[in-house]
């Protein structure tokens, strides 16, 4: 009962009274929504929802270091998960210098409020890739674009995917594509939690940060943000990351950041700290 | 009072942190074409190359120079990557979100009535400049002197430009070719400037707004954004204009990574920056009311 | 609620705070951490509170262990260093929000509350509007309201004119009345020999003195 009403509260304080963040994710959905059509537009083609999608979230190639082709930042990419990342950095160290203190005590135990923040984190992410999908078809239906997650080839017009792209007909990616990156930014939102009670908050989003970059440029299996990537997914090239494993493994990590925390919690001393 | 504040910005562990942070992707970078280029042999290289840096045997081994190894000329690696990325946050660290603090905890208004708020604030910014740039050079530093052990240079070659990517007409690319150290040693500046200038950007973020981690991580996120901004404008525009390069991670790299480097462009924003920066602080800083 | 330190020794980082702390404090009493500033009175508070754990020996109430047998003592209310509050909510707003946690009390006991320690007319003003002084009643308003068995009060007279200090020894008593095991501590010595039925002088986290007030008088 307890652990639902720090929920309730986490929520409300967190969440609902965070109006700003939403305009931001608002705005951000917007601006992207407007540079994909216009893409499209130039090249005298209309897109789907799943197409916009894959603009957002599709990432970048596999990159081969080369001589003479440096390496391109995927910024879109980055953009949507470093500022949700952003976003749900400061809540919770701010409730344990504050007023969560008043509130800790009187719970009887430390993991009611742990385990309330991280459910906290969990919401507060989906709720602004929820935020975002729905700015979306707002966006897409004013526009009188196509509501739907198919993707068509038009989408190889601005996404390259490289040489080893699967023939379309055989491209089914309507649940990874929406399910991979919130899972991602999810697990890291987690991650980022524990790391801010074990190091301070800022660094932690530091490594959150680091952890987005290295995943963007190195393709690897350790390197989580791989499976975020649809352009990087094996349901669209032939040599890609396979997704049920990107799945297991980031549920795998966010499950360990959370009994981690909960056991770092335990014994954390709780003083006011500077920030 | 400047002598403390400088003093107080190195002397920190923030700084320390930033700076090893820094230091690492630089020196992951240079381990990187170390590995690669010079083999298990290091002198090999240099049987290939006269006292004046020409070669001796072939002129593909302009490629495989110091001028292309150390970090300002480093397309591959994933360090230099995280570097470039990460220099908004990595110069922000040390000292930039000092004022923040002062003004929170009430040290500000010791400092007040004891001195004028104009000497205050100079000496803030000389702290914060100076720190900010010292993250950014040192880890250069360190990684030219990593290389240039092990990798002879070589004088570029502009029938190389396919991997030089130092196209004619862009800021600097005669120096490349006549003189590629002072190439390398104001790309080095450059960086060192920019350092200073992204620490006082986030300085002068917080006379506007009170949160910390909007102070550190504000210019990072707009960073990406002006990244994300020029590619989504050249889509745009591509057939209409020439697309020059105005992410500064982008043009603090000596090669066009994405687009031109073109140095009327360069000299614009960063003196826009640095207008914007210490006009906030010296005019709006002086403002403040202290509460 | 009697609290007994066992051989109680905490550190933060390398510094010793806290050094071999060895004592019991008796239920239904009134008792006094006397100290200059940084002699560890906080996190004395602190320990007792379950907010830190000490880095060597043990900390119980009524018999069970602090961190092994019970993470917070059961029944307790804190006043410690400045008490935060939310800033967008009322004083009455953020009492209520910390009263719904535990669900022992009603509105009518919050009001109650605020009349006793005077912020009636300031109930449903915004946290942020607050003085200094009224910030530090909304402390004491929250530590009390509920009735604990330990009230623990760090510094409660900070900010409060002559009024405020006199509300401040009203409660003092009150509680004790009532049966609380109340751990106050504060600057000024005679408020604290008046208030209290035992003193215990702390100095760079030892005990230095213990001694019960006015003795020789009685």
């Amino acid at each position: 009962m307890k652990y639902i009403k720090f929920l309730r509260f986490d929520l409300r304080n967190g969440l609902l009274k965070k109006y700003m963040s939403y305009i931001g994710i608002a705005l951000f959905t917007t601006i992207v929504f407007l540079d994909c059509q216009s893409v499209c537009r130039s090249f005298d083609t209309g897109f789907t929802l799943g197409e916009y999608f894959m603009y957002l979230y599709g990432g970048i190639k596999k990159y081969v270091p080369t001589p003479g082709e440096p390496f391109k930042v995927p910024y879109l990419w980055l953009l949507n998960h470093l500022l949700i990342l952003y976003f749900t950095l400061n809540y919770t160290s701010a409730d344990l210098n504050g007023f969560g203190q008043q509130t800790i005590y009187r719970s009887g135990g430390r993991v009611t409020w742990w385990l309330s923040k991280c459910s906290w984190q969990v919401i507060a992410i989906c709720m602004y890739y929820f935020a975002s999908w729905a700015v979306l078809v707002l966006l897409a239906v004013a526009s009188r674009e196509t509501i739907s997650l198919e993707i068509t080839q038009n989408v190889h017009l601005y996404l390259d995917f490289g040489k080893t792209l699967i023939p379309f007909e055989q491209i089914d990616l309507s649940t990874e594509l929406l399910l991979l990156p919130l899972l991602f930014t999810v697990s890291i939102g987690l991650m980022q939690l524990t790391l801010s009670i074990i190091i301070k908050p800022a660094f932690a989003y530091i490594i959150s940060a680091t952890i987005c970059i290295m995943s963007s440029h190195t393709q690897s299996p350790l390197l989580f943000g791989n499976y975020a990537m649809a352009a990087r997914c094996n349901k669209v090239i032939t040599d890609g990351m396979n997704a049920t494993v990107g799945e297991v493994s980031m549920i795998t990590l966010s499950v360990i950041c959370v009994a981690l925390g909960a056991v770092r919690f335990r014994r954390y001393d709780i003083l006011s700290r500077e920030e | 009072m400047i002598r403390n504040e400088i003093k107080r910005s190195i002397c920190s562990k923030a700084f320390l942190f930033a700076l090893v942070m820094m230091t690492l992707f630089a020196t992951l970078s240079a381990l990187y074409y170390i590995e690669s280029w010079s083999g298990y042999n290091p002198e090999e290289l240099n049987r290939y190359v006269d006292a004046e840096g020409n070669s001796k045997y072939s002129p593909d081994f302009a490629i495989m120079s110091l001028f292309s190894a150390w970090l300002g000329g480093d397309m591959l690696s994933l360090a230099y990557t995280v570097f470039f990325t990460l220099i908004p946050i990595g110069a922000a660290i040390p000292f930039a979100w000092s004022y923040h603090v002062e003004r929170k905890c009430g040290y500000l208004k010791n400092v007040a009535t004891r001195t004028e708020r104009k000497k205050y604030l100079f000496a803030k910014t000389c702290a914060v400049f100076l720190s900010g740039a010292a993250v950014i050079l040192i880890p250069y530093i360190i990684n030219i002197l990593m290389v240039s052990a092990y990798i002879p240079y070589h004088m570029p070659w502009a029938g190389y430009n396919f991997f030089n990517i130092v196209y004619f007409g862009t800021m600097w690319a005669d120096l490349f070719f006549t003189h590629p150290f002072l190439h390398m040693f104001l790309f080095v500046m450059l960086n060192t400037l920019y350092g200073g200038i992204y620490a006082l950007l986030s300085y002068a973020i917080s006379f506007y707004i009170k949160n910390l981690f909007a102070i550190l991580f504000m210019p990072f996120v707009v960073t990406l954004a002006v990244g994300y901004a020029e590619n989504a404008l050249f889509n745009r525009f591509r057939s209409t204009v020439t697309p020059y390069e105005i992410d500064p991670t982008k043009f603090l790299h000596s090669r066009s990574i994405q687009f031109f480097q073109n140095s009327k462009v360069i000299l614009f924003i960063t003196v826009a920056l640095v207008a914007f920066s210490l006009g906030t602080v010296f005019i709006k800083g002086r403002k403040n009311e202290i509460y | 609620m009697a609290i007994i330190f066992n051989h109680v020794t905490k550190k933060i980082g390398k510094s010793i705070v806290i050094d071999d702390f060895d004592i019991e404090i008796p239920s239904n009493q009134i008792t006094g951490f006397k100290g200059i500033n940084g002699s560890g009175k906080t996190m004395l508070m602190r320990l007792i509170a379950g907010l830190i754990y000490p880095t060597m020996g043990t900390v119980s109430i009524d018999g069970k262990v602090l961190g092994k047998d019970i993470t917070f003592p059961p029944s307790i209310g804190v006043m410690l260093e400045n008490p935060a509050f939310l800033n967008g909510y009322t004083g009455y707003e953020n009492l209520c929000l910390l009263a719904d946690i535990k669900s022992e009390i009603n509105a009518d006991r919050i009001k109650e509350v605020f009349n006793i320690v005077g912020l009636t007319e300031n109930m449903n003003k915004k946290y942020r509007k607050y003085s200094l002084g009224m910030k530090q009643r909304l402390g004491i308003a929250a530590a009390i309201m509920e009735k604990p068995d330990i009230v623990l009060l760090d510094e409660p007279t900070n900010s409060l004119d002559e009024s405020g200090v006199e509300m401040v020894k009203r409660i003092v008593r009150a509680e004790k009345e009532r049966g609380a095991t109340v751990i106050i501590s504060c600057h000024d010595g005679e408020v604290l020999d008046e208030l209290a039925d035992d003193v215990i002088c702390i100095k760079s986290g030892k005990i230095t003195d213990r001694y019960v007030p006015n003795e020789s008088e009685v």
